[in-house]
């Protein structure tokens, strides 16, 4: 028997949100992620979009290959733009319209993280999708605070290797103490589904870390760009999981806030991460002692993933 | 295909002047008119291929087309599914060499599915004697089929299908050749053999036993009283061990002998202690059917059991039933006794050497090792021969073999009128009921081919299956294929091709057999045909390789949405070539390989 994605058949074969023509690289990670979290979201759905690669995929004035209302806005305003659009709609009346900041990693982890951290500090109802390729990619392939250790990139080609680990960003919006953080991945299609359909229920900041793979700046074969993205989550460099707040107030006389990390996806295989990185043309750089701090880091992550979800307390020193 | 095109919905804007801005930055249009179709230098298109157990099966099988039909619970359907490819179901799912189980692409996953009790399964699940429900009219040329083993069942079949008038000899007063006297009916019921010539009989073909060719009947009057002949006559006769005394006992036989006389209902003196020589499937079987008969059987082998050429399942049950075996021993004397019975067999011990041209090592005698196995009779199995005394020298044979061109014809000496054609054990194969089943199916296209007057060789190329010798009725007949889609039946889709992410680990459903204890008091059967249950969830194991199952996995991956749906009432999808960028995801994703990618520039039809 194979395993099908559980997504409603009618859903796929329907009219599309999205149509064809769009300026997206061939086997572009960006697109089908919007394809699929639309999805989830439907058609009550306005996307705001900073720059990133999807300011050009949509295409130029006055075409848009999105079916929804987007609106461009500048690099570092995603989430604020997107409070503004929320209060604009509340003021209407239409609280049913889900608000979609849907950035790259460079507008997320660098340059839009001030007025994410506002929006996710007042707790705005908004939903905040980071599709993280891992760099710059629409400029040319620039190192970003989301370039995994290793990487090549234009600003760390071979001999200047980047050596600093990636930014912790799932942690970094836990501690904005928002209702729902998840990551995802284009190839769980149905964890992006299923995700992408429980924020619409949920008030407050949202917050989806979805890992998108670009063959250019991955230098990767376009055909093996799903492929890949599934070793992410096999090898646990990019484990799937999803954290819910519940917070009881006033419990024994004190303020409780309890976290609920649920992980989506065991892998069902033992995958290195080594043979993650061999797939890539962007690790060649990368000697044997590298890809092992490398595994030793994912390995003690996904330990530590796996307490969080068991809910076993951890102890001070982890 | 009736949608329409999205391309034709496609509108451009053109602003020629600064009043034709809207007020605000918005947008009028999607992106529709940007052909990005245009990007792309190779083309996903859907094409079914061979699945790896089909390759590997001498008569080309569509295993996963009736394994598909079973699981949508079609039966029937299934049954006559596969007997286009393979027309005895109920006989080959007990006794067949299953190449298809060792090549099947779930075994990298957990474990091969098991295509023969299914295969059984469905043969059982129709009644035998049901005549071909499609029958052609009779193109007025008659087939002589002489014997009636598995390759003259298998011509007389397809013979039949083509509209051939068939008749079939059969020397002993049994039909069934090596099915009703060699395979105990242990392994083989004997009904079952008797129901399948009854339903060749519905279709009307013709049924002589007791006419043996060359004693009730000359070669020579059935070359001046038909147009074909097919000659399957089969190896009945057993190499000679080549000692002293060796026919000087009636205590010592041959296996197949000895097989025949059981089989037949005839008495069979061995003694208590059985002393089997050989390593092939008869010799095991003449040592299960020894222990069947109340003695104490040892099979003698002179090289070691990973050179056995039996099959590995039946050494194991053999030994489960109590069969002992000496390995590395061949015999050297055999000692009688005044009243012919035998005192004891000397044998000689073995070493293994260097591999021979077989490519397996090769048995050298230890100097003067000699050891005695004390026995009261001795089968010897070391191999069959045919009789070719009937042939009465109009037909060249070499080595034991009948020389056969490529489409199976002989070259025959003196002129007649029927053109000869041979198949079976009796020409230059692998001695397998498989083998010799797709022998008959080849002879029957190839006669059929002479008799239409075209050239075999083209017909051949068009009609084989993958790159193994395997050839197609199907196709030779132009039945349409289960998924109405492109066919490629060049391209195999071995493990390599299959993305094993999308299988799920499930062990295979266990096969209910009769402990040694009770099995090896008769000669039933000793395990279930899959209840259908059973049968389903084996069925639900296939993995459908380079075969279309309609997964959607192209349709979710798609980036550029560039997959669609036929529709209700058509099978698949179509791509919309206007906007696929040729990325491939699709290609790589699907699970089986049902997805080829090609040059752009392939001058190919695709219905879309």
């Amino acid at each position: 028997m194979q395993k099908t994605f559980d997504i409603p058949r009618e859903l796929m074969t329907e009219e599309e949100l999205l149509q064809p023509g769009m300026l997206s690289c061939q086997g572009c990670g960006a697109s089908l992620a919007m394809k699929l979290a639309l999805k989830g979201l439907g058609k009550r759905t306005v996307v705001v979009i900073p720059a990133c690669c999807w300011t050009i995929i949509n295409g130029v004035y006055p075409y848009s290959a999105l079916q929804v209302p987007i609106i461009h806005v500048p690099f570092e305003t995603a989430a604020i733009s997107a409070s503004g659009v929320r209060a604009g709609l509340d003021a209407r009346g239409e609280k049913d319209v889900v608000v979609m900041a849907w950035a790259g990693d460079g507008g997320t982890f660098d340059i839009g993280i001030q007025s994410l951290s506002g929006a996710a500090e007042r707790n705005d109802d908004i939903l905040y999708v980071c599709y993280d390729n891992e760099a710059y990619m629409n400029t040319g392939i620039q190192r970003s605070s989301a370039t995994p250790v290793g990487a090549w990139t234009t600003t760390t080609p071979a001999g200047s290797i980047k050596e600093e680990p990636k930014k912790d960003i799932e942690e970094i919006m836990l501690a904005h103490h928002i209702p729902y953080m998840a990551t995802t991945s284009v190839a769980y299609p149905d964890d992006m589904y299923m995700k992408f359909k429980k924020v619409r229920h949920i008030t407050g900041t949202k917050f989806i870390h979805l890992l998108s793979p670009c063959p250019p700046g991955w230098r990767i074969d376009p055909s093996k760009s799903v492929q890949i993205t599934r070793m992410a989550t096999q090898a646990k460099v990019f484990p799937l999981y999803e954290v819910r707040r519940w917070r009881f107030s006033k419990k024994r006389g004190r303020l409780e806030e309890n976290w609920k990390y649920t992980i989506n996806i065991y892998p069902d295989r033992e995958l290195p991460v080594k043979e993650y990185m061999k797939a890539q043309g962007r690790f060649q750089q990368m000697t044997e002692d590298m890809v092992n701090d490398v595994q030793e880091r994912v390995d003690r992550k996904w330990d530590e993933l796996i307490r969080k979800a068991d809910g076993r307390p951890l102890t001070p020193n982890e | 295909m009736a949608m329409k095109k999205r391309s034709e919905m496609a509108k451009e804007y053109d602003f020629t002047s600064w009043r034709d801005f809207t007020p605000m930055n918005i947008s009028l249009g999607t992106m529709l008119h940007n052909m990005t179709g245009s990007w792309r230098f190779i083309k996903p298109i859907y094409e079914d291929k061979v699945p790896a157990c089909q390759n590997a099966c001498p008569a080309g099988n569509d295993i996963e087309g009736w394994i598909k039909l079973v699981q949508k619970g079609e039966y029937d359907k299934a049954y006559w599914h596969l007997k286009q490819e393979q027309p005895f179901p109920a006989i080959l799912g007990r006794i067949c060499f299953k190449f298809c189980e060792t090549s099947c692409n779930r075994a990298v996953l957990d474990d091969y599915v098991s295509i023969n009790e299914l295969e059984r399964f469905v043969g059982d699940q129709v009644d035998l004697s049901t005549p071909h429900p499609d029958l052609p009219e009779y193109n007025g040329k008659n087939l002589a089929v002489v014997g009636s083993g598995p390759a003259g069942m298998s011509v007389a079949y397809y013979g039949r299908l083509l509209g051939f008038r068939v008749t079939m000899f059969e020397a002993l007063p049994e039909m069934g050749g090596i099915l009703r006297v060699g395979i105990p009916a242990y392994r083989l019921p004997r009904e079952v053999v008797a129901a399948e010539f009854a339903g060749l009989k519905n279709m009307g073909i013709e049924l002589l036993p007791k006419t043996g060719v060359g004693k009730d009947i000359t070669l020579n009057e059935l070359r001046n009283n038909y147009d074909y002949m097919f000659l399957a006559t089969g190896v009945h006769a057993s190499m000679k061990l080549n000692l002293e005394g060796e026919d000087q006992s009636h205590r010592i036989m041959s296996g197949l002998g000895m097989l025949k006389k059981v089989a037949l209902g005839e008495e069979v003196d061995l003694g208590d202690r059985v002393a089997v020589i050989g390593g092939g499937n008869t010799a095991i079987d003449a040592a299960r059917t020894a222990i069947r008969l109340g003695a104490d059987a040892t099979v003698v082998y002179r090289r070691s059991e990973t050179e056995m050429p039996a099959h590995s399942e039946e050494i194991e049950k053999a030994r489960e039933e109590g069969v002992r075996f000496r390995f590395l021993a061949a015999p050297e004397k055999i000692e009688l006794n005044d009243d012919g019975t035998i005192r004891k067999l000397v044998c000689c011990e073995m070493e293994l050497g260097p591999p021979d041209e077989s490519g397996r090592k090769r048995p050298v005698k230890k100097d003067g090792v000699l050891f005695d196995i004390k026995t009261d009779s001795i089968v010897t199995a070391i191999g069959e021969i045919p009789l070719f005394d009937y042939l009465n020298k109009i037909i060249k044979t070499e080595n034991r073999v009948i020389e056969v061109n490529e489409c199976l014809e002989v070259d025959a000496k003196a002129d007649g009128k029927a053109k000869i054609f041979a198949g079976g054990d009796i020409i230059d194969m692998p001695h397998t009921v498989v083998h010799a089943v797709a022998s008959g199916k080849k002879a029957a296209i190839a006669m059929d081919c002479d008799r239409k007057g075209v050239e075999f060789a083209g017909v051949l190329k068009k009609i084989a299956i993958g790159d193994g010798p395997a050839i197609s009725f199907s196709q030779y007949m132009g039945w349409s294929p289960i998924n109405p889609v492109r066919q490629n039946n060049s391209m195999v889709v071995d493990s390599e091709k299959i993305v094993y992410d999308y299988f799920v680990k499930e062990p295979q459903v266990e096969k209910k057999i009769q402990d040694a204890n009770s099995r090896k008091g008769s000669f039933e059967p000793y395990s279930d045909t899959f209840s259908e249950k059973d049968a389903l969830q084996e069925a639900s194991r296939c993995m459908h390789c380079g075969r279309c199952t309609e997964c959607d996995n192209c349709l979710i991956f798609c980036p550029d949405i560039s997959v669609l749906v036929k529709g209700k009432g058509h099978f698949g999808y179509a791509f919309d070539y206007d906007y696929c960028k040729g990325c491939g995801i699709c290609f790589t994703e699907c699970p089986r390989n049902a997805i080829t990618m090609i040059d752009e520039e392939t001058p190919i039809e695709i219905d879309n």
